[in-house]
């Protein structure tokens, strides 16, 4: 593949916090209208990588590039293409919902809102709660917030770090289904970091494992696919598998 | 809103935050305003401008002040704003940071009101033509100076967490399991001095102290001012992480059942001996110099112990009060 088709593309990342490596030469692509889910269990890198990609973080080496822009050359040209789900707790609690969309909107560019994002906004039963003041959310409201933000301007690489935790079960369903639509039809990539192994094995169309900071493992469509079909387990056992496997190494 | 400051989010951020806190606290701008008001009139008291003749009389004192005050200052606002570049939740955004209008703002309204502050007793009557302008030219130079050493003491760098620290413990309790304590609230409080008394930041504040000594000072009394000036700085820190603490543990365990004392017992323990084995050392080597200098230190940093005592019990109540612990309970 190209740069021309990748969405995101990563080659031999290195991070650290002072001393602390954490992560190792990873590797990782994003093709356009491929949906990727990032696994690994807690402390393993997935959030450390998501920040590096959405340029939060500056790593010590490697080169990202989005949409065939380099992070690293062309800041403002790789991140208009992005659309990144901020942690809820770093929303600011003085604005109201109203006034962040507004912001990031203004911000992007934008003459307006798009139709797509208010749907969405009414699906999550989120419209009544938009001239409340952030500090009084729930964090699945300020979930919620946080992914109508990170979709604003049809960005062509999603990037979602656990963007499923706290939302009900109904506005969970919706976003999936939203960006399930979008990548079918080619208007978007999705990168997800989860825990969610629902998520993986129904919508995923790929998914890498991320262990002690190196990608131990991915997994094709046709492999989560054959998963599905076969095993009782599904993909936890083979999430498990190649877990195991991986430390044994 | 103007077409500039909403491509600037975060300048853009900040104004809606303002008007947001105005519409929240209807009290708040007229608040501002009368307490402004009311300090220009304690400005234009003749007191007031006979302790700014004073400063004027002795430069040094203002330039000290106002430069350190400015470094902290500068060098707060410009880790913030780099933090924020990689925390905020408009860091994502393809948009301006706006950080020379965010540092340039701040800093030009503290020159404004410090000019205020010499202006208003000189039109009162109370400062003389001499004194202001000494008061100023001090001030002015230990503003320029302050800003320059902030600006360059802090990093920029938002590679990492801030303020990210692995730290180990060296030998952790074996029974800390099976009976656990309370008392590592005292590591934290201790924890939290030693980042505020790191020498990265003391040296800093050294430069003004030593630029404020006099010309032909001896060499070895330099060194004693500017080693008790570190001594008090961590004394002082001491105190106030354990005030800080306090207000965070409080919250932190305010769904627990603990109590006033063992609260209390538990942070202020560690504070306090740190205090006094810093200022055991401090009487000793001063013993060796002088006896009657020793004593008098030695009162000193009993006092200081002592002071640091009530701090901490004063900063548990009100903290465990806030946190709706009730400390009166037995």
């Amino acid at each position: 593949m190209t740069t021309e088709t990748l969405a995101l593309s990563v080659a031999h990342l290195h991070a650290s916090y002072e001393k602390h490596a954490v992560l190792i030469d990873v590797n990782l692509t994003v093709a356009r209208g491929e949906w990727v889910a990032l696994l690994g269990p807690n402390a393993s890198g997935k959030s450390t990588l998501l920040h590096c990609v959405v340029g939060m973080m500056a790593p010590r080496s490697g080169a990202i590039t989005i949409c065939g822009r380099s992070l690293a050359e062309d800041v403002r040209g790789a991140k208009a293409k992005l659309g990144f789900a901020c942690a809820p707790e770093r929303l600011p609690s003085l604005l109201t919902g109203r006034q962040c969309l507004e912001i990031y909107a203004a911000a992007k560019g934008l003459t307006s809102i798009g139709a797509e994002v208010l749907e969405l906004a009414a699906r999550f039963q989120y419209m009544k709660l938009l001239d409340q003041f952030v500090g009084a959310y729930s964090l699945g409201t300020r979930q919620k917030l946080a992914v109508l933000l990170a979709l604003l301007g049809e960005p062509e690489l999603i990037v979602l770090d656990e963007a499923f935790n706290g939302l009900d079960p109904a506005s969970s369903l919706a976003l999936k289904h939203y960006l399930r639509e979008r990548v079918l039809e080619k208007k978007c990539s999705v990168l997800l970091a989860t825990h969610a192994l629902d998520i993986v094995e129904r919508y995923a169309d790929r998914a890498a494992l991320l262990l002690n900071g190196r990608i131990a493992h991915e997994w094709r469509k046709e492999e989560l696919a054959a998963m599905r079909e076969k095993s009782e387990e599904g993909f936890e056992a083979a999430l498990a598998a190649a877990a195991v496997e991986a430390e044994g190494k | 809103m103007p077409r500039w400051l909403l491509a600037r989010p975060y300048l853009h951020a900040g104004v809606l935050g303002w008007i947001n806190r105005h519409r929240r606290n209807r009290l708040l701008l007229p608040g501002i305003i009368i307490a402004v008001l009311a300090a220009g009139a304690l400005l234009a008291v003749p007191a007031a401008g006979a302790v700014l003749e004073f400063l004027g009389q002795n430069p040094a004192i203002p330039f000290v002040l106002v430069g350190a005050g400015t470094a902290a200052l500068t060098a707060r606002r410009k880790t913030k704003l780099y933090q924020e570049l990689s925390r905020s939740w408009l860091a994502p955004l393809a948009a301006p940071a706006s950080i020379f209008e965010r540092m340039v703002l701040p800093a030009l309204l503290q020159l404004l009101l410090m000019t205020a502050a010499w202006d208003i007793p000189y039109m009162a009557g109370s400062l003389s033509h001499e004194g202001v302008a000494y008061l100023g030219m001090a001030a002015a130079a230990g503003w320029l100076a302050g800003s320059v050493v902030g600006w360059f003491s802090a990093h920029d760098k938002t590679v990492g967490a801030p303020n990210f620290h692995y730290v180990t413990i060296r030998k952790p309790r074996p029974d800390w399991a099976t009976a656990p304590r309370l008392t590592p609230l005292s590591y934290w409080a201790v924890g939290q001095a030693r980042v505020s008394a790191k020498p990265k930041l003391t040296a800093k504040a050294l430069i003004f102290v030593l630029l404020a000594l006099p010309m032909g000072i001896p060499g070895e009394k330099a060194i004693a001012i500017a080693a008790g000036t570190l001594v008090v700085w961590y004394l002082l820190a001491l105190a106030v992480s354990a005030a800080r603490v306090a207000r965070s543990a409080a919250q932190w365990l305010s769904v627990t059942t603990v109590r006033y004392v063992s609260f209390t017992g538990s942070l202020g323990w560690g504070v306090l001996l740190v205090q006094i084995w810093t200022c055991a050392w401090v009487v000793f080597f001063t013993l060796m110099v002088s006896v009657p200098l020793a004593l008098r230190i030695g009162m000193a940093t009993f006092e200081c112990v002592v002071l640091t005592c009530v701090d901490v019990a004063v900063a548990c109540w009100f903290a465990m009060k806030a946190a709706g612990m009730e400390p009166g309970r037995r």
